[in-house]
């Protein structure tokens, strides 16, 4: 048993530093959000209760990330009779890939973070709208009087751009479960 | 490490209704499929999606950069666009909402999606009873029952003695006959091949065969509707056939109906009133045909053979829903709050029909609306506040209730008690950053028991959590608000025709 966190206020502390990371990790797995989130909720009771065998900073995200996917696959085991989930094996490749690699919790954040300053203001504007105002994509196409398939091409492109700029500055879909 | 991996079109098409819209069964089919097959399409979906995940948990990026004009938040307008806070939540407001789920594991139930359903109404489906979040609509409500049935064969799934019919859903008889109690006041007598649809609590489609309704008198207007006619009840007995690329007759067996054909020419009336004996035929092109008088001995037989009498009618409870029928700071003077935190609420009071929050269901005065304490924007955090309603039931038969209360509550229902007994309830948290509360929030709640002759009283425990957001702390006031729709009814053994119904 690793007991480098020594107190609640710690673990508190890592459990609130790794939540967007957990968030994304769940989300790469369920892919729906409803369900990220109820995972993530279960997910973080679990950290708690088990927070005695945290290991340190360094590999909490690691150990949060196996702790997820039990819960992923718990959470796909109970409701797979009404939702269409990913294959338990197909879970676990992806869960390979997309785990938080150690040392590496906030490193993504800050890796998009400066590719988002990147981005051409139209698209960060297109972004704001999807994200910040939650506006759906029928919504954002009625606004811009778009088609709704235009505007999620666009989407789609700007996100794609994301991805490349945060892998080019940042390997960070490596490992996590070595 | 795959930098400039290039999704194929299929690829990238499924991505974009990952993120975007819902899949299909056949693209989650595809994108599995994919996945499985390419590693590097498994890399790239990952990152992805963590990005997707990223920028709608966190408004990272959009920052205050000088030259971000376009894209900056002015993050005093998204205050009060927001009041629950700006979109990018704060270290120390995680650290808040975390303490607060782990302080309070019972509060905050895994949801639970046994019973998920984002699919039209089926038979036989359990009852949500506590908090699940699976429909894109309000959960349906059940509006009737099947009272009896004899040598009843159905399409799908066989419906048995005291099963709830809900809203929107429809029973297929293929051959026997059936009797169906509607809430409302309704008997509905089926007979061969006929097929009902319940379009709401007073009001019946008639897809195709035969009924005849009973009505009872405190269910004035409930309404048989066909494509061809609609027949509106108006105290009375009546049958309703539709033939299928034929025509849609009705016929008074007593009482009084009035009959609204669908088309209707220049020179005729928009409405027949019909008296006991007569008859309406309405032909695909609107040509009407008034029957003969029926003969007295007839209709007596045919009364006597359906026997309505044997069953009392159900009867709705008069329940009120939330600020029904009242304008927005209105006093509700049918749900009171009568308990709050320690040293924050002061004395009961009545609730009030609160101006809802722009995240909120908006108000609709015919159904429901949000209520609250006075100062409801202010609320305590992490406090629980009592929401108080009472109703009659006298004169009764307590065992063939159907109470069905319909929730939302901002931030959610911890207990609900009938008669200071508590009711079996997975208690329920809509906490989340960003909260919406919205149709699909809504929680059906069946109360079966604690109920009792007389004064009723129903008590809701309201948990208002934490404000989610980086302007506020753990301590912050924050918006609480209920919001309740109730479907009671149930026979009686003694009948009062001047009680009202329950709204």
């Amino acid at each position: 048993m690793n007991t480098n966190c020594d107190s609640d206020g710690k673990i508190v502390d890592l459990i609130a530093r790794h939540q967007t990371r957990l968030y994304g990790y769940i989300v790469s797995l369920l892919y729906r959000s409803q369900d990220a989130q109820d995972v993530l909720q279960e997910t973080n009771l679990i950290l708690w209760k088990k927070r005695t065998m945290a290991p340190g900073e360094k590999d909490f995200g690691s150990w949060a990330c196996t702790i997820a996917l039990y819960q992923v696959l718990t959470y796909r085991k109970r409701n797979q009779r009404s939702r269409l989930y990913f294959s338990e094996d197909l879970i676990n490749d992806i869960a390979a890939v997309a785990a938080i690699k150690p040392g590496l919790a906030g490193e993504k954040q800050q890796a998009l973070q400066h590719c988002m300053k990147k981005l051409p203001r139209e698209n960060q504007t297109l972004l704001k709208r999807r994200y910040i105002t939650q506006m759906s994509v029928i919504e954002i196409a009625d606004e811009m009087e778009r088609s709704t398939k235009a505007v999620s091409q666009s989407l789609y492109r700007i996100r794609k751009k994301l991805v490349d700029c945060v892998e080019t500055r940042l390997n960070f879909m490596e490992g996590c479960s070595e | 490490m795959n930098q400039h991996y290039q999704p194929s079109d299929e690829f990238a098409e499924l991505l974009q209704s990952v993120v975007d819209g819902e899949l299909t069964e056949e693209e989650h089919r595809c994108l599995e499929e994919l996945l499985g097959s390419d590693p590097e399409a498994r890399v790239f979906f990952a990152t992805f999606m963590q990005i997707h995940a990223t920028l709608s948990h966190e408004a990272i990026g959009f920052s205050t950069e000088r030259d971000d004009s376009a894209v900056v938040l002015n993050r005093e307008a998204a205050r009060s666009r927001f009041p629950h806070g700006f979109r990018q939540f704060s270290f120390w407001t995680l650290t808040a909402s975390l303490m607060a789920v782990l302080a309070l594991p019972y509060l905050i139930p895994p949801a639970d999606r046994t019973v998920a359903d984002n699919e039209p109404v089926k038979r036989n489906r359990k009852i949500v009873e506590s908090s699940q979040v699976n429909f894109v609509e309000r959960p349906p409500a059940p509006i009737a029952t099947l009272a009896t049935h004899v040598n009843a064969s159905w399409e799908g799934a066989a419906l048995s003695v005291g099963q709830p019919l809900y809203e929107s859903e429809s029973i297929s008889l293929k051959q026997g006959s059936a009797r169906i109690s509607v809430g409302f006041g309704a008997e509905i007598a089926m007979e061969g091949r006929c097929q009902i649809t319940f379009l709401a609590r007073d009001r019946v489609r008639l897809d195709r065969g035969t009924v005849v309704v009973d009505v009872a008198t405190w269910a004035k207007g409930f309404t048989v509707v066909t494509e061809d006619m609609d027949v509106v009840d108006m105290g009375t007995t009546f049958s309703v056939s539709n033939a299928p690329n034929s025509a849609v007759e009705t016929k008074v067996l007593s009482g009084l109906v009035r009959a609204i054909p669908a088309k209707t020419r220049t020179d005729q009336q928009r409405s027949v009133l019909l008296s006991e004996g007569q008859g309406l035929f309405v032909d695909k092109q609107g040509n009407r045909r008034s029957f003969a008088q029926i003969p007295t001995q007839t209709l007596t037989q045919t009364l006597a053979k359906l026997d309505f009498g044997k069953l009392a009618q159900y009867r709705p409870v008069e329940l009120y829903s939330t600020g029904y029928g009242l304008s927005e700071g209105d006093q509700d003077q049918h749900w009171r709050v009568v308990a709050g935190p320690d040293g924050r609420f002061k004395e009961p009071q009545y609730a009030r029909v609160c101006v809802p929050h722009f995240r909120y269901l908006p108000n609709d005065p015919e159904q429901s609306q949000w209520v609250s304490i006075l100062d409801w924007e202010n609320a305590a955090p992490s406090s629980t506040y009592t929401f108080q309603t009472t109703f009659q039931l006298t004169g009764y038969d307590l065992s063939t209730m159907r109470i069905f209360g319909r929730f939302l509550a901002d931030n959610g229902v911890q207990e609900l008690r009938v008669n200071g007994r508590s009711v079996p309830i997975e208690s329920w948290t809509d906490n989340k950053i960003y909260q919406r509360f919205k149709q699909s929030q809504f929680r059906i709640v069946n109360i079966t028991d604690g109920l009792h002759q007389g004064e009723n009283v129903i008590e809701i425990d309201v948990w208002n959590g934490i404000a989610n957001g980086e302007y506020n702390t753990p301590a912050s006031p924050n918006h609480m608000s209920l919001r309740a729709e109730w479907y009671a009814f149930g026979r009686q053994s003694s009948v009062d025709d001047k009680r009202d119904a329950s709204r």
